[in-house]
């Protein structure tokens, strides 16, 4: 035997019930000679005794909290996706930033402990005493969603909620609030008049936008001959045909592909009054070959724009693609792009991007 | 009426989205009732009411989220892989909580109730605070870590295992938790392991100095100094 304590006699004394369970059972009697040895070895005992000081130090580093937000760190909302298992191009990154970030990190704990599939007895109860976790809280939860796609609460036991009584009906602030209700309603019949009024103007000015946006049609078509010769720009022939115009102002977004982001987390485009053209950068994944197809499709399903193109040599190196698209088609509201690429079955659909257009 | 118990969630949602079905909804609900019940409990515990009342109210207002714009949030979804709604349901409801609350306390500080601070105050910064003793004490502690990790670990993993040496030290992830993160790769149990071999290196080198971070360095094939 030799003289001290090996470090693997002080490592199993350093775990954590290191005299229970199965594994102490067949160690037992190393564990016992390690422990002889140490009552008598104040050599081995400062080593112990150095090794816990470490153990407790490291205890240390757990942050509280969230600390203050630094320059690097993305948006807070990024961490709910990751802890939900929605991963982006950029997501193994982030978790790279958060091992290191006492901003980050905790908000990615808390997202997951929020997240975790298994339940306390405790949140058991809770949720078993809710009005909706009955058969029939849950039946008429679906009827009413159901029947209306924006179904007015279900009305739970009034427990907790004081009733309305007249007195509190006739409150001043009540009456001061339907006072001001019914000025706001005089006002606003007061400016609908001069609106009438102004609407005359509107149509003379919606004329010279109309062909404004023609201009620009035709620019897009000249900027997209230059960029890539083989480009098929389809347009819903609803749309009206180009004339020529001066130089074109262009507004521009990049997006990631992927649709199932969370609400907050939608890439917003605002089109500035005056620009012509909106250079949308689609950066994929995937490798960029053949003919690709570009859709611009409407919350609503709507096909607006499309395009088939042979992608640009610098468009297949940096595996972005770069579209150019009417700013006139670009109305406020969330669009998807979906992008295939030719197959012998025809096309493919293979990214899919989805942004909002603000105004 | 069809039984709508087997079928894939992918086409229930695309059931209720289309169909408005009144035994799709109740299938949905059925489905994923628990889980919008159990994000909503925790969250709003975060925020400090989870009452039994609020949570019911944050439940309908989930369910109206999913169904407004004509069920816009359910049409848009695309599967992107098995599990992937659970992900996005998850995370529709928490961003309901953070809003309802965000919009609450936004309500409270602007009902024209106006806090005064006495004159004398003088603030007490917490602990943990921004140049805090303890925080001065652990910053230098991270960075003896740091230095000892740099030399504990190495190999083709090595960022990896400091990445989760971090996570579970300083982030307080749990190790299921880290290993479902993306870019780990590994179980849980695997994570249990790094972080026991990556500690028990830290623990020696740090408890004697005389291995001090300099010197010719043996690495194990696995990527750890031999103990």
């Amino acid at each position: 035997m030799s003289l001290h304590l090996n470090s693997d006699q002080i490592n199993e004394l350093l775990q954590p019930g290191a005299s229970e369970g199965p594994r102490a059972a067949g160690n037992q009697g190393l564990l016992e000679d390690a422990r002889r040895h140490l009552e008598g070895c104040t050599t081995c005992q400062e080593r112990i005794r150095k090794q816990e000081q470490v153990i407790e130090s490291l205890a240390l580093l757990k942050t509280t909290g969230p600390g203050a937000k630094g320059l690097a760190c993305p948006p807070d909302d990024v961490w709910l996706e990751i802890a939900a298992g929605i991963v982006h191009q950029d997501s193994e990154d982030r978790v790279n930033h958060a091992a290191e970030c006492d901003h980050c990190g905790p908000l990615l704990r808390q997202a997951k402990e929020d997240f975790a599939d298994e339940l306390t007895p405790g949140e058991d109860g809770r949720i078993a005493t809710l009005s909706i976790s009955t058969a029939d809280g849950q039946e008429r939860l679906a009827i009413k969603l159901q029947n209306n796609p924006a179904p007015s609460p279900i009305v739970t036991s009034p427990k907790g909620r004081p009733p309305i009584s007249l007195s509190s009906f006739l409150a001043p602030w009540r009456l001061a609030f339907a006072a001001a209700l019914i000025a706001l309603i005089l006002l606003g019949i007061r400016d609908y008049r001069r609106v009438a009024h102004l609407s005359a103007g509107n149509l003379q000015t919606a004329a010279e936008v109309r062909r404004l946006e023609q201009t620009v049609l035709q620019q897009n078509r000249q900027i997209a001959e230059l960029t890539s010769k083989p480009r098929v720009s389809k347009i819903p022939s609803t749309v009206p045909p180009p004339q020529p115009a001066g130089s074109p102002q262009i507004a521009s977004l990049v997006l990631d592909s992927g649709v199932t982001r969370g609400i907050g987390a939608l890439k917003r485009l605002t089109v500035p009054k005056g620009a012509d053209v909106a250079r949308i950068t689609l950066r994929s994944g995937e490798a960029l070959e053949g003919i690709v197809r570009e859709e611009l499709i409407t919350a609503e399903g709507q096909k607006k724009w499309s395009q088939e193109l042979s992608p640009s040599e610098t468009e297949k190196r940096t595996g972005s693609l770069s579209l150019l698209v009417p700013a006139y088609l670009l109305t406020p509201n969330d669009y998807q792009i979906v992008l295939s690429r030719q197959s012998s079955g025809g096309f493919e659909h293979f990214a899919t991007y989805t942004f909002r257009i603000t105004r | 009426m069809g039984n709508y118990s087997s079928v894939s969630t992918e086409e229930l949602v695309h059931l209720c989205s289309a169909s408005h079905s009144p035994e799709a909804w109740t299938e949905f609900v059925h489905r994923f009732h628990r889980l919008i019940a159990t994000v909503i409990l925790r969250t709003a515990g975060r925020f400090g009411d989870s009452s039994t009342q609020t949570v019911d109210d944050l439940i309908q207002e989930t369910y109206l989220k999913l169904c407004a714009d004509d069920f816009r949030l359910l049409r848009h979804f695309e599967q992107q892989h098995p599990g992937a709604f659970v992900g996005y349901i998850k995370v529709v409801t928490a961003n309901v909580v953070r809003d309802h609350f965000k919009a609450s306390h936004t309500q409270k500080r602007g009902s024209g109730r106006l806090e005064r601070f006495e004159d004398d105050l003088v603030p007490v910064a917490s602990e943990d605070s921004f140049g805090s003793p303890r925080s001065i004490e652990r910053a230098v502690l991270i960075k003896q870590i740091a230095g000892h990790l740099e030399v504990c670990v190495a190999g083709p993993d090595q960022d990896r295992n400091r990445r989760i040496f971090w996570l579970y030290y300083r982030a307080g992830l749990s190790a299921r938790a880290i290993a479902d993160l993306p870019g780990i790769g590994l179980s849980a149990k695997g994570v249990e392991s790094i972080i026991m071999r990556v500690t028990r290196e830290l623990r020696e080198r740090m408890a004697e100095p005389s291995m001090g971070t300099e010197g010719p360095i043996h690495r194990s094939p696995e990527g750890f100094l031999p103990a």
